[in-house]
């Protein structure tokens, strides 16, 4: 997490930069680089959770209360797989059409009149002018 | 007071969890029954009402549900596990049911190609 934020950090200096030399538009590399960092933000929220939740086990008590004695005496080992694997086939499928769904945004480009608020549903900040298009 | 008298924490936490299925089958109720109508017509314009009615609501409503699970399991655990056993299968496709109805409402809005 720490990583992608420096790198995210290096990307808005480097673009800075370039700006105040006035090449931003002609650095095509640069451009590049902005584009492919777009999952950055998910990847270092992804890394934040894995850092602080894996081996994470909030209900057990050191010495007193061992992992062996928290286990759930009626879950069966196969239900267990079967929710573990479903729960990956579901966010691989999320996110595949995640992914898909921003390369298109990135593709069609910016909108003029998608900068101001004006189309945005209350609580929702992701879903902007885009959703007036039909 | 006798054993098996309840206590006043217990029957707090009861009539929490009452409460909160009661505002849970009216609340999310509406939008979910908004969700199985929406089935039943194919006219985009229509559709569109509809995500619009119940879009800035549904999230919402559906965190009663976290308050009666979080309520069960912190308050009566005994009760939590006799339930969560048999039932294991059936909560994990109700979770799945609900995380692919909640990334539709915001895919829904990325789709140019309309769906009526």
């Amino acid at each position: 997490m720490v990583g992608m934020g420096l790198i995210m950090l290096a990307i808005s200096w480097l673009g800075n930069i370039l700006r105040w030399r006035g090449t931003l538009e002609k650095a095509c590399w640069f451009l590049w680089c902005a584009l492919l960092s777009f999952p950055s933000g998910f990847v270092a929220v992804l890394a934040g959770w894995f850092t602080a939740e894996v081996g994470r086990q909030p209900w057990v008590v050191y010495g007193l209360l061992r992992t062996k004695d928290t286990v759930t005496p009626s879950l069966k080992t196969g239900d267990v797989i079967t929710s573990l694997l479903a729960y990956i086939i579901d966010y691989a499928v999320i996110y595949a059409f995640g992914l898909y769904y921003i390369y298109r945004l990135l593709k069609e480009g910016l909108e003029e009149d998608s900068v101001g608020a004006g189309g945005a549903t209350p609580g929702r900040p992701l879903a902007t002018e885009t959703g007036n298009r039909e | 007071m006798t054993a098996l008298e309840p206590s006043s924490l217990a029957l707090f936490w009861a009539g929490v969890i009452a409460v909160a299925i009661v505002v849970y089958a009216t609340l999310d109720g509406f939008d979910l029954g908004v969700g199985a109508l929406f089935g039943t017509t194919r006219q985009a314009q229509l559709r569109s009402q509809m995500i619009a009615a119940i879009s800035p609501f549904w999230d919402g409503n559906e965190t009663w549900l976290v308050v009666i699970g979080a309520s069960l399991y912190a308050a009566f655990p005994v009760a939590y596990a006799v339930f969560m056993a048999p039932f294991y299968l059936p909560v994990l496709l109700l979770l799945l049911g609900l995380i692919f109805r909640g990334v539709a409402f915001e895919f829904r809005i990325t789709t140019s190609r309309s769906l009526g």
